[in-house]
């Protein structure tokens, strides 16, 4: 059988990725419902950093433990299955590890504003910030759900 | 403009840098570091010559025009006075580039027939 990179170890892997991935979807979602209440006049900063920066660890944490276990996915899961018998599952995967990588600058521009962002003084700021933590929001839900789906029809 | 402003600019460059870049391998050709996961070798090129994965190298190549952009954002935008209406057009500039960036992946890939990898023989479906 050819092998991949750490094909051994793809499903422990896959699984540390799904749970890295649990962390990262409560996190952006707590951030994100903690931002819009910033924007309401309800600032939480402390409860903000807290999020933004478990948001950001998670993200690094799930995006290099998706990499590693991707050589494995490409080959095994793609190559040999998805691309013959379920194209669409194969399309969806790739829209998710691209969304994925778009979303990295904004995980972490929000983690760094979170923590050099004046939250009364800085209107005009807080409005990129909220255009940061809520499009990590959805390219995390997006990419868990499709994951999920995914994974449904064939995994490592 | 003071400090933490500079560093929001420079963020925002970076972002709008790292989706521009991203989006350039879909839209004209670019070489870039391309894996070839059976072979266990990197190589930087335009069009692979196997079964080959560029995600890692176009992530690559997106994360250091951000750093880049980031650098020089934050270095300009140290030296300029406040400027209020440029400083609210940076979230537009940077929900657009993303968007658009997710946008045209989705609709790329929507519509892709993928090529499957010949069975190899020792293959056999679970």
């Amino acid at each position: 059988m050819e092998a991949t990179f750490l094909e051994a170890w793809a499903r422990p892997l896959l699984l540390l990725h799904a749970a890295a991935a649990i962390v990262l979807i409560g996190a952006t979602t707590h951030h994100a419902l903690i931002t819009i209440g910033t924007l309401r006049g309800r600032a939480r900063p402390e409860l903000a950093r807290i999020y933004a920066a478990t948001s950001a660890v998670a993200y690094a944490v799930t995006f290099a433990l998706g990499a590693l276990v991707y050589p494995t996915y490409r080959y095994h899961v793609r190559g040999l299955y998805l691309d013959r018998h379920a194209p669409w599952a194969s399309n969806l995967f790739d829209i998710k590890e691209n969304f994925a990588s778009i979303g990295l600058p904004l995980v972490i521009g929000a983690l760094v504003l979170s923590r050099v962002m004046d939250y009364k003084a800085d209107r005009p700021m807080l409005v990129g910030y909220t255009v940061m933590v809520l499009g990590t929001a959805a390219i995390v839900w997006f990419d868990v759900i499709a994951g999920l789906l995914v994974t449904m029809v064939k995994g490592v | 403009m003071e400090r933490r402003h500079a560093i929001y600019v420079g963020l925002c460059a970076a972002t709008v840098a790292f989706a521009v870049v991203y989006m350039l391998p879909a839209v004209v050709p670019v070489p870039v570091l391309w894996y070839y996961p059976l072979e266990h070798r990197w190589a930087y090129e335009l069009e692979p010559s196997g079964l080959a994965m560029d995600w890692y190298g176009r992530t690559l190549l997106s994360a250091l025009a951000a750093v880049v952009a980031y650098a020089a954002g934050w270095a300009i935008a140290r030296r300029l006075p406040p400027l209020r209406h440029g400083f609210a057009l940076w979230p537009a500039w940077t929900a657009t580039a993303v968007v658009v960036a997710m946008a045209l992946y989705a609709w790329q890939l929507m519509h892709r027939v993928p090529t499957p990898t010949p069975l190899p023989a020792w293959y056999q479906p679970r």
